[in-house]
């Protein structure tokens, strides 16, 4: 007996072009990201933004991973300068920040605001997940 | 022969819904997000691969349409696995765990982990969670004696190598991933001694023996095997729950820079949850 051949519908015609779309691109994806790859380490790049906008004296801070791996449990410690002496400081904790990956973090000083003040990051720490 | 579109939805939205039953789990797991980032690319690559295995083998054993050629089996996979990544996608941006200010590497990454099971929950929703239409009505019609019906029955249940495997492997992968990723397995087999683990083996064994020998699990053969079968079979059982342990664990970076005492450890914790899902998991998952 000869087996009937099936024929597919509207509905499993887009549905399968998707899923072969989907694929092809991830695995594309995924095999120039394994060619691009080098075993630099996270990199992380601090800038920090005084907030204007609100009445309390902070700053915006953003983290960025410009490295090619994840960083796990990263800590920024930021001190806050008035005439050339570190008056306050303030640390922010992040789980990971994922390679080519921006974290923002606030960071509110209690000190009163002073003309000539600025902000400096203390130190950067991480753990290579 | 062509089904109706409506079928096919049908189909689709029981699909969707069994990937969401046997997925949420992981879909609110931080450590499954953790790892869409952390993962090399090579790792998500045999991700994807695995998956699409496990869904060939799951379509070819168990899936909804009987009889079907391999060159149908591999296009309903794909149309399970690109349906998985889009229920990924869009359930990860409704719990807001991706947005598009993060980079493409970490959006891909998280889909592509939690797709995994999402697509062996497709494949089981849409093969086990539907009716019979007429199936069981045309097999009731044409049952003649109890001998006939019992002797049908056992042939159903009496399953071959490979599809016993196939079948051990996803039903041990859909329960042990489930908790796979989490700190609790490291906790664990770091706090157990060698007794515990002992023990941890020896309850494994028996929940697979208990649920296919004892028990009178649905699925399960009514004639019992000699013990010498039961036993290899166990033991089979038993060792392709251990090796699926071990590569999800391989895959959410539970073995690099541990000693081999506490990866052997870890194994045999999430054995238990992988034994359950390679007995009792299997006859549910399986036809």
């Amino acid at each position: 007996m000869e087996k009937q051949k099936k024929s597919y519908n509207t509905v499993e015609k887009i549905s399968f072009t998707l899923g072969i779309l989907v694929l092809f691109t991830l695995v594309s994806f995924l095999i120039y990201q394994m060619s691009q790859r080098k075993e630099n380490p996270p990199i992380l790049k601090v800038t920090i933004v005084e907030e204007l906008l609100t009445n309390n004296y902070d700053y915006i801070v953003e983290i960025e991973n410009i490295g090619e791996e994840t960083a796990e449990s990263a800590n920024i410690k930021l001190s806050l300068y008035q005439d050339g002496k570190a008056v306050e400081e303030g640390t922010v904790n992040l789980q990971y920040i994922p390679v080519k990956s921006k974290r923002t973090a606030w960071i509110v000083f209690q000190t009163k605001r002073k003309i000539g003040d600025s902000v400096a990051v203390s130190s950067i720490t991480y753990v290579k997940p | 022969m062509t089904e109706s579109n409506s079928k096919t939805l049908k189909e689709y939205g029981r699909g969707i819904i069994g990937g969401l039953l046997f997925s949420l789990p992981l879909i609110y797991t931080m450590e499954v997000w953790w790892t869409g980032f952390i993962a090399p690319p090579e790792y998500l690559l045999s991700c994807i691969v695995g998956s699409y295995l496990l869904l060939l083998g799951y379509n070819r054993y168990a899936g909804m349409k009987e009889g079907s050629s391999f060159a149908e089996i591999c296009w309903d996979s794909v149309e399970e696995i690109g349906l998985a990544f889009i229920v990924s996608f869009l359930f990860l941006l409704l719990i807001n765990r991706i947005d598009f200010g993060m980079s493409l590497n970490e959006i891909a990454g998280k889909v592509i982990v939690e797709s995994m099971i999402v697509a062996i929950g497709i494949s089981v929703g849409t093969a086990q969670l539907g009716g019979n239409n007429g199936e069981e009505e045309k097999n009731g019609k044409e049952e003649k004696s109890p001998a006939v019906s019992k002797k049908r029955e056992d042939k159903k249940n009496s399953s071959s190598f490979p599809k016993r495997t196939i079948l051990a492997v996803c039903g041990s992968v859909l329960v042990a991933s489930a908790v796979a990723p989490t700190e609790e397995i490291l906790m664990i087999a770091a706090s157990s001694n060698n007794i515990h683990l002992l023990l941890m083996v020896f309850i494994s064994l028996l929940i697979t023996g208990v649920t296919l020998y004892y028990s009178d699990f649905k699925k399960t053969s009514k004639t019992k095997p000699a013990t010498r079968v039961m036993l290899q079979q166990i033991t089979v059982d038993y060792s392709i729950t251990l090796l699926v342990c071990f590569l999800l664990l391989w895959f959410f970076g539970r073995v690099r820079d541990y000693n081999y005492s506490l990866i052997v450890a870890q194994i045999v914790v999430l054995g238990i949850p992988g034994a359950l899902g390679a007995s009792a998991g299997r006859l549910l998952i399986g036809k």
